[in-house]
């Protein structure tokens, strides 16, 4: 079923990336351009956190957007440099060298983080949108079906995610990258389920729910029409949140090679091809590091201030 | 007062005792692959390598320079005319570490183990060609192949025919007693196994008083050991950590006849034009693909051609990158407008992904696009390789007799590239039984030469295996199934 993405996949990403990027984009100027966005901003901001996150998020859509067209070297030519067949030291030419392979590794860096950012942005909008929906209906279903969904939901919570994802790839061979989102994805959204199911069970019990039943509303117009308006800040924080733990997942299975294929850079295949040279090639190694440490803080922050902006505590949520 | 007092001068004694109980003791490490299960038994599945290699002998030993046979435990060798009988006349006045002499009756027991069904011998496979063993007059032992070989003695040279004891099968992976330079004093496969020298060896009293064999299971962490002078010496490392540990070292570059390569299978659809394979295999800069997949010295370049670099059998042969001749064979076999081929692969080995990187560039200039799919390690050698019509692959190093039968003979369990060619078989036969060595050497060449005009296999490179040894250490530059640990010093 997975299959069929396969020969197309790092060429998808790379689409998806530039739409998640440019929406990104026009997200960030809408957001400072629309008032009542702009108070919201105004609150984020006030925080500390809001404040870091708000501009390591900034950095990351322009270096993303900007970046190609700054660079004058592609990320994947292996230059012939006479004598010198690998690790081209830094300079006017390579501002960061070359890498093991003698490719350009500032080109390499910017464009590094394609497939974890578009890969995990469609895994956290399908984790997000499955886990609330089932969430949200759980709540308005007779309580067994409650019941028994939320100990199958229990059961599947143990279950390491890693290990299923193993599985795909064996099971089709070279269908990588894109069987993370729904593997992953399906595992993420149970959390999310939880999290969501218990903030809408305070919503199901108010009046108005009762009286929109009592008139004789089906579940699906009630879970729209009353349920979700008044979860959507919780559902705002969880997409947030767990994007930035699909983006650390990302990069664990990236790390044991099994995310993107070679050559396609990539931060976390990056780290863990020089992370024996820190100490004799330090500029190949922390790159990366930093790209993708600043953009996990970076969404997490916003993430913080967000909860903090629109009245939510996060510590609570996560609890649930 | 007094408790400090104590404590100083045990203090002050630990301190005097360090170099002088380790002045002559040589530590090195083992990456623990076998965990506790390692023993020293050299025939076992888990045989604890850096400890065989010290404290038993075998009938022959490769020679410095070369893989060919030099005495060891035998003196001398001779075979009958049709090379299927041989006689190994044995060295007098050799004892064991616990004191027995060591005779005809010691080999002919340890043989008779190897070649046992009910051992479950490792090498059993390699030295199958043993239909029986007995002692012979004179010191001597007789060997009664079921074919002619003519290079058998080659084949006593594997690392694990190792001479034991008569009668010692069921105590030897605990006592590892043998005739070596260095005998077991403590064996603890997860922490230090102790070896010290010992005094009778007959190749002349060991430099060394003892050997540390301690287990430490990360590269990482073997490093950082050596850095620290807890060990003296890396039996293997990457150009990387030469660059991290520095000039305090000294570095040795040994052919390992080890090699890492792409097949493609000469049978599928993709891949049955012996002309397509020519020209995936002539695109290739192999200088290149050296230096920039492995670092300056990592390996020696290889015409295709399985049989490592120090072997007597290898055929000369020149291969310099031909992108305009891969061109017009690809045109020839109807690929005019390029090809487009999948070669799979798993994390396994480090070398493979560089080594496709560096390939996949240098096809791309022949019109050939090379799509890298890698798969997790644990399905690759059962459901991928020799499943896809292209994967990686890697070999360690045989003598030429034995790589070109386990490899390309058809029908044989690992012919990877399902070459199937009955005159290739039936000179397979021929060289094998050629008794005139110089014959020999041109049935192996043709051999060779043939592979690389039409075989499936692409193998850029043999390995080098580099050793770091510290300052105050001096081992010969050869590699470590070849080393005679009394040679080795320390100051």
């Amino acid at each position: 079923m997975m299959a069929f993405l396969d020969p197309i996949s790092y060429y998808l990403a790379d689409k998806i990336y530039y739409l998640v990027c440019t929406a990104m984009f026009i997200t960030m100027v809408g957001l400072v351009v629309i008032k009542p966005s702009r108070r919201l901003l105004g609150r984020i901001w006030r925080h500390w956190n809001g404040r870091v996150g708000l501009c390591f998020i900034a950095a990351h859509i322009l270096i993303s957007v900007f970046g190609p067209w700054l660079i004058p070297h592609d990320p994947y030519t292996q230059f012939d440099l006479g004598e010198i067949a690998r690790y081209y030291p830094p300079g006017l030419e390579f501002p960061l060298g070359t890498d093991d392979r003698n490719r350009d590794f500032l080109a390499r860096v910017v464009s590094g983080g394609r497939a974890a950012i578009a890969v995990t942005c469609l895994t956290a909008i399908l984790a997000i949108s499955w886990g609330a929906f089932a969430g949200i209906f759980l709540t308005l279903m007779p309580r067994w079906v409650d019941g028994v969904v939320m100990r199958i939901v229990d059961a599947l919570i143990s279950v390491p995610w890693l290990a299923f994802l193993l599985l795909a790839m064996t099971l089709f061979a070279g269908a990588r990258g894109f069987s993370f989102v729904p593997i992953v994805g399906f595992f993420y959204s149970l959390a999310v389920l939880r999290v969501v199911r218990a903030h809408a069970t305070t919503i199901v019990a108010l009046d108005y729910v009762t009286a929109a039943r009592a008139r004789g509303h089906r579940i699906s117009w009630i879970a729209f029409h009353e349920v979700l308006p008044n979860c959507r800040d919780v559902i705002l924080v969880e997409l947030a949140m767990r994007w930035t733990w699909l983006l650390l997942a990302f990069a664990v299975a990236s790390f044991f090679g099994l995310m993107v294929e070679i050559p396609a850079p990539d931060w976390s295949l990056m780290i863990a091809s020089s992370r024996t040279l820190f100490l004799s090639y330090p500029y190949l190694f922390w790159p990366p590091v930093i790209m993708l440490s600043t953009l996990v803080i970076g969404i997490n922050f916003t993430a913080d201030g967000l909860a903090k902006a629109i009245g939510l505590d996060r510590r609570a949520a996560d609890m649930v | 007062m007094r408790k400090y007092f104590l404590a100083a001068t045990v203090c002050a004694a630990m301190i005097s005792t360090i170099p002088l109980a380790m002045a002559k003791t040589l530590n090195f490490a083992h990456d623990l692959s076998f965990g506790a299960e390692s023993n020293m038994d050299p025939i076992d599945g888990n045989r604890l390598y850096e400890a065989i290699i010290l404290t038993y002998n075998r009938l022959v030993r490769p020679s410095y320079k070369t893989e060919e046979p030099e005495a060891s435990l035998a003196t001398s060798w001779s075979s009958n005319d049709k090379a299927d009988v041989w006689t190994f006349k044995l060295r007098d006045g050799v004892t064991f570490h616990d004191g027995s002499a060591f005779g005809p009756e010691d080999v002919v027991y340890t043989f008779k183990r190897i070649i046992d069904p009910n051992t479950k011998s490792a090498v059993k496979a390699v030295l199958d060609i043993i239909k029986d063993v007995r002692a012979g007059e004179d010191n001597s032992v007789i060997f009664e192949l079921n074919s002619s070989h003519a290079d058998f003695p080659l084949l006593l040279i594997d690392y694990r025919a190792r001479i034991i004891p008569e009668g010692s099968g069921d105590t030897i992976a605990d006592t590892g007693i043998g005739t070596g330079p260095f005998k077991l004093k403590t064996l603890d496969a997860e922490g230090i196994s102790e070896f010290v020298r010992f005094d009778d060896y007959w190749d002349g009293k060991p430099q060394l008083d003892g050997i540390n064999v301690t287990a430490i299971a990360d590269a990482g962490a073997r490093q950082q050991a050596l850095a620290a002078g807890q060990i003296d010496l890396l039996l293997g490392a990457t150009e990387e950590q030469q660059n991290a540990l520095g000039d305090g070292f000294n570095y040795q570059h040994i052919p390992s006849g080890a090699w890492r390569g792409i097949v493609f299978n000469t049978q599928s659809e993709e891949f049955k034009d012996w002309r397509v394979r020519k020209a995936l295999r002539i695109l290739a800069d192999r200088e290149q693909i050296i230096k920039r997949a492995l670092g300056e010295n990592g390996g020696i370049v290889s015409c295709d051609d399985p049989v490592a670099p120090t072997d007597p059998y290898l055929a000369k042969i020149d291969c310099p990158q031909d992108i305009e001749g891969a061109k017009a064979l690809l045109a020839e076999a109807g690929h005019k407008d390029g090809l487009d081929i999948e070669v799979f692969t798993a994390p396994l080995d480090p070398t493979w992904a560089p080594l496709l990187e560096v390939y996949q560039a240098q096809a791309a200039k022949a019109g050939v696009k090379v799509k890298i799919t890698s798969v997790p390690s644990d399905g690759f050698w059962n459901d991928v390789w020799m499943k896809k019509s292209a994967t990686t692959t890697y070999w360690g190093g045989r003598p030429a007799d034995q790589i070109l039968n386990e490899a390309f003979r058809s029908g044989a369990k690992w012919n990877e590239t399902y070459w199937n060619v009955p005159e290739f078989d039936a000179q397979l036969d021929v060289a094998r039984s050629e008794l005139d060595p110089e014959k020999r050497k041109e049935d192996y060449r043709e051999l060779q030469v043939e592979l690389f005009e039409k075989g499936g296999a692409f193998i850029p490179f043999h390995l080098n295996t580099l050793r770091v040894v510290a300052k105050d250490v001096t081992i010969p530059a050869v590699p470590s199934a070849a080393l005679r640990w009394s040679d080795v010093t320390k100051n």
